[in-house]
């Protein structure tokens, strides 16, 4: 070390013995260092124990050590230093008395070690039960700093409530353009939002097609299996029927091929009972979606008939085109007609099976009756047979249904040689709209016990 | 449920006119209302009860999802379904037809709904499942994210805020303040911290009658936000138990 080296030391000395007489003037000289040097010890945010120690020690092996009376004066200069930074700095009070607390904890470990004999001067020591002594001061300190930075946040919170401002939260910086892109989409999801969209008739008539091409995408999901089976069905009930013709020995009832009459009864009826089937399921089954205002019961009976209206509608195209191709079925002479009748059983059927599914929801036990009164029902709506084969006596009992009109009047329409004297739409169109009346009481009545699920 | 069509953003109230109404819950039918006129301001609200296993069936009723048995709700403006729920995502149902049918009802752009929803959910690679193969918390977060799609002025939110730390929720949350500002809420949560954050009044439904109280804190302390009951199932599922007799 050089002379100039030993002089600026000297001088630097010389300075920091004023500035710690200044502050603290009524301590001696070295006491007033160890003062004045021990206030940093609460400006770095530093955690650890190690720092007070370190201070500790070295404090006490540069001045005279021997009592309890002078340690306790080196003691009391750190103290005091930790309180001269505390002034100085204000850090927050849970870390202020983290600082003290382990100033504290360490006085009192090395005083326990002295009075034992052990050498507490020599390098790198660390008082007996010291990581057990500390460790505890930590965990209480991090444990109040989360619950005060909590506090804090709420606080923040609550103001901005109450001022009804956007709260900002914490977000780290790997993901704020993540945010700002989000956000940046919620402002263009709105600004593309028709004005009026949110009208409430606006809203039901986009509910309306919604559902139904949700529906849609269910049928979709639904097995390959369950979608042949639209094909498969009615074929099955054809056979049956044409079965018992054949079998007789009668291949034309009434100007009317076996094959072809077999099929547009069966087709019909697998069409109309399905339509029943699951509309009423879903107008109980498929609550969840009447948590989406402003979908409802029937909204969701009637557009799951209709799906299965639509999908039949295909199964018809198919059944007849290759049917025809094969030589086995003839061609509608009024297509048109047959189709209009078609849909205005389909109508009956979504009617029936809002009735159905609003007395499922009144009694839950209801579902278990509905296949037998589809068959009752099937026996009396000329699937099998139409009424003009029957005796005159028996004929108002088949013609009872206005589902036997609607059926035979769609033979007629699909048939040029057949004409059916019995059927009337009137009938059945009293019958269509009493049916529809009737549906509409026991939706409306029934609406408030369907809970969303 | 009639709802006057306001207009103008920010301006929502609900009007029990004469609201009698009961529902069954565990197998029990209760009343709910008895006579009921009640006008709610625009605000924040916590809503608790004596009864919180009947909150859900309440919630129905005010956001219009279930008419009551007699009388009238009125609500002037655009009410959210309750976001939280778990409804929707069930079935076979896949999360982009979830979207897209949300997207039908409010007029929005699927592409870009769609796309927020996305970008905001963990697992957007499940969006193309059908929801009976989700795991629970990746419904609960798509839940969320969906209530953000639409703007509304009242919003309903049945069930926990999302609060785990996650770039989900914290995405959420900043979205939903932004959303919150200058709108309405009732809050039906089990947390009771997520009551102080977002709500500034409570409103109580105790003795078939609601009542508003200024005082959130205190209210919080004197009504339970959870029940035991609760637990053990709501006023839907204890219906929907009959859901397997629907075979034909």
């Amino acid at each position: 070390m050089s002379n100039d080296d030993r002089i600026a030391k000297w001088r630097a000395r010389r300075e920091a013995e004023r500035a710690a007489k200044a502050t603290h003037g009524d301590l001696p000289t070295e006491l007033a260092l160890v003062a004045a040097t021990a206030e940093p010890l609460v400006s770095g945010g530093d955690l650890e124990s190690d720092t007070v120690l370190t201070f500790a020690l070295d404090s006490l092996r540069r001045l005279p050590h021997e009592t309890v009376g002078d340690r306790r004066q080196i003691y009391d200069a750190i103290a005091r230093g930790i309180e001269r930074g505390i002034e100085q700095i204000d850090p927050h009070p849970d870390y202020a008395e983290l600082r003290r607390r382990q100033l504290r904890t360490i006085i009192r470990l090395l005083e326990a070690d002295t009075r034992s004999g052990i050498d507490i001067y020599v390098a790198g020591f660390r008082p007996t039960g010291f990581t057990e002594g500390v460790t505890p001061l930590l965990t209480g300190y991090q444990r109040r700093k989360v619950r005060s930075d909590a506090e804090k946040i709420s606080r923040a919170r609550r103001e901005a409530l109450l001022a009804d401002e956007a709260y900002t939260i914490a977000i780290p910086e790997d993901e704020e353009g993540d945010l700002m892109h989000l956000r940046d989409l919620m402002v263009r999801i709105d600004a593309a939002r028709a004005p009026r969209s949110s009208h409430p008739m606006h809203m039901k008539m986009r509910a309306w097609i919604a559902v139904l091409r949700y529906q849609f995408a269910l049928l979709r999901a639904e097995s390959r299996l369950a979608i042949v089976w639209t094909m498969v069905g009615p074929a099955v009930l054809m056979g049956l029927i044409s079965a018992g013709y054949f079998l007789s020995g009668i291949s034309s009832v009434l100007n009317m091929d076996v094959a072809t009459f077999a099929m547009t009864g069966a087709t019909t009826w697998i069409m109309f009972r399905t339509v029943i089937f699951r509309s009423s399921m879903s107008f109980h089954a498929h609550r969840a979606l009447l948590n989406i205002h402003p979908i409802t019961p029937s909204m969701i009976g009637l557009m799951q008939g209709l799906v299965q209206m639509l999908a039949y509608a295909g199964a018809f195209v198919v059944l007849i085109g290759v049917g025809y191709l094969a030589g086995l079925f003839s061609l509608p002479h009024k297509p048109l007609a047959v189709a209009f009748w078609i849909v205005c059983m389909g109508i009956a059927a979504e009617a029936i099976g809002i009735i159905f599914g609003a007395l499922a929801v009144v009694w839950h036990y209801f579902p278990r009756f509905a296949p037998a009164i589809e068959r009752c029902m099937q026996i009396f709506s000329s699937v099998i047979l139409v009424s003009e084969q029957l005796p005159d006596s028996y004929r108002p009992i088949a013609l009872g249904s206005p589902l036997a009109h609607a059926m035979q009047l769609m033979r007629q329409a699909y048939f040029e040689n057949y004409t059916s004297d019995d059927a009337s739409p009137v009938y059945f169109f009293t019958g269509l709209a009493i049916t529809i009346l009737i549906a509409f009481m026991s939706q409306w009545i029934v609406r408030s016990r369907v809970v969303p699920a | 449920m009639d709802r006057a069509f306001a207009g103008s953003p920010g301006l929502i109230m609900i009007d029990l006119l004469s609201l009698s109404d009961d529902v069954t819950v565990h197998g029990r039918s209760i009343h709910l209302f008895d006579n009921l006129d009640f006008h709610l301001e625009p605000g924040r609200y916590a809503l608790l009860s004596t009864t919180p296993e009947l909150r859900r069936s309440v919630l129905d009723v005010l956001a219009g999802l279930r008419p009551p048995r007699r009388g009238h709700v009125r609500c002037t403006g655009s009410v959210s379904w309750p976001i939280g729920r778990n409804g929707i995502a069930s079935g076979k149902a896949t999360g982009q037809d979830a979207i897209e049918l949300i997207s039908a009802i409010h007029g929005l752009e699927y592409p870009r709904a769609c796309e927020l929803v996305s970008l905001l959910v963990p697992r957007p690679d499940y969006l193309d499942e059908p929801f009976n193969t989700w795991p629970q918390y990746v419904k609960q977060e798509f839940n969320f994210a969906l209530g953000l799609l639409p703007q509304f002025d009242l919003y309903v939110i049945d069930g926990a805020i999302p609060f785990e730390e996650s770039r989900f929720t914290r995405m959420w949350q900043s979205l939903f303040e932004d959303r919150l500002v200058g709108k309405s809420l009732i809050l039906s949560t089990p947390r009771q911290k997520q009551m102080l954050d977002y709500c500034t009044k409570a409103l109580i439904y105790d003795g078939m009658d609601f009542t508003v109280d200024d005082d959130l804190e205190s209210c919080i302390e004197r009504y339970p936000a959870h029940s035991v009951r609760e637990e053990m199932g709501t006023s839907a599922s204890a219906g929907s138990s009959d859901d397997a007799e629907f075979f034909f």
